[in-house]
């Protein structure tokens, strides 16, 4: 095992009991101490982590009001009148909504940058969901999995020449049959048809069509 | 368990004494890592306090589903993570500001903390939470790299780069440039 071999499963798990990383550090000091060095961040990790927890929090039970028949029958009502509703309502424009809420809750990312994800965390976050993406194909500053309709699915920050814009891989979203825009809460964007599912794409003040369908040639589907 | 139990006490249906007293058992020594578990998922007490709500009352009401009690955390912890999923689909959350989150909840730790714990919080706290949580899963749960990997429905090497690029992204924040760099991307 080399030292960056070793130093990569030490920052991956630093109390690493391989018999290998074991043998490596008895014989290299720099990787001994890289070791320790790790282990002692791991310990104020842990303590930064381990946040006070209030009693009051600790006594929480899960709580349930009594059913009433009025309640039941409240409830009916409401149901009729919510399930008319939402047939009335799109589903498209509940689709956006969310696109877009989901979006907003990680807006930190949707910045300017130079940054670069690597590509083994991009393939690896995209193979989460079941697609890849074409080499060099985009300059993404920003990859997670985010829980999406019960999914996990690749979101991205992609950087154009206008701006960054949000990329959403929604491989389990009913297609549709053509391309949506979003105009929502500042943001712009589209919810292209893609060979499975959707791809949606936001900006703010951006373009975003061009985006879109270089991201719709460049996501492949396995 | 006292006030746990006074709390418990609109919890319905025809579930025996029996019942509740092994869903009380199971889970009541999980409390702290489940909040814990959901703060650091949301990085927000109120509502991490709020989904914990949820997960209990969801988790009741199928405690007859768990067979392998051995199992009751992870189960605990799968059931939190999908209702702060379905919390944030449901919800307009608002945005999160990291660096005034990072201070203001800081804050309400700060009596007891000193200043390296402090700035490893913050650091933490702006770790994107693909990298976050397998942290959380391993430092402060115990999890082992297969067992994040099984919780978390991802593959054993992604697991191991998510938890390298955690740990590397930290050591340079809080090191700064003075950090060697010696792990490899």
């Amino acid at each position: 095992m080399k030292c960056h071999e070793l130093q990569t499963a030490i920052g991956a798990d630093p109390k690493s009991a391989d018999p290998e990383v074991l043998a490596h550090v008895q014989t290299c000091s720099a990787c001994a101490e890289y070791r320790d060095q790790m282990l002692r961040m791991d310990t104020l990790i842990y303590k930064a982590l381990a946040v006070p927890v209030q009693s009051e929090t600790l006594a929480t039970a899960p709580r349930e009001a009594p059913v009433r028949h009025w309640q039941i029958a409240a409830s009916l009502l409401a149901t009729v009148a919510i399930a008319g509703s939402v047939w009335v309502a799109s589903t498209r424009d509940s689709l956006a909504e969310q696109i877009v809420t989901h979006t907003e809750h990680e807006s930190f990312a949707m910045v300017r940058s130079d940054d670069r994800v690597d590509a083994k965390t991009l393939n690896d976050i995209l193979a989460d969901a079941g697609v890849s993406i074409k080499a060099e194909a985009a300059d993404v500053s920003y990859a997670s999995s985010c829980p999406f309709h019960g999914h996990e699915v690749p979101h991205l920050v992609v950087q154009t020449e206008h701006g960054p814009v949000t990329v959403l891989v929604l491989a389990h979203e009913k297609p549709t049959k053509s391309m949506q825009p979003i105009s929502e809460a500042g943001y712009e964007g589209v919810i292209m048809p893609a060979p499975r599912g959707v791809i949606a794409v936001l900006g703010k003040d951006v373009p975003v069509q061009d985006a879109a369908e270089k991201m719709l040639a460049a996501v492949e589907y396995r | 368990m006292n006030s746990s139990a006074d709390r418990s006490v609109q919890m319905t249906g025809n579930r025996t004494q029996a019942a509740r007293q092994r869903f009380d058992t199971l889970c009541a020594p999980l409390k702290a890592d489940l909040f814990r578990f959901l703060y650091w998922l949301c990085r927000n007490r109120s509502l991490a306090e709020d989904v914990m709500q949820e997960t209990l009352l969801r988790a009741w009401k199928s405690i007859d589903s768990l067979s392998d009690e051995k199992a009751a955390r992870s189960w605990l912890l799968t059931i939190a993570r999908r209702e702060l999923a379905r919390t944030f689909e449901r919800k307009r959350l608002p945005t999160v500001d990291l660096d005034s989150a990072a201070i203001s909840e800081g804050d309400a730790f700060a009596v007891e903390d000193d200043h390296d714990v402090r700035e490893m919080r913050r650091a933490i706290m702006q770790l994107d939470a693909t990298h976050r949580e397998p942290l959380v899963l391993q430092v402060m749960l115990g999890y082992s790299t297969e067992e994040i990997a099984e919780q978390l429905n991802i593959s054993l090497p992604a697991v191991l780069t998510r938890l390298h690029r955690a740990r590397h992204v930290l050591r340079k924040q809080i090191l700064g440039d003075g950090a060697r760099e010696g792990a490899s991307e």
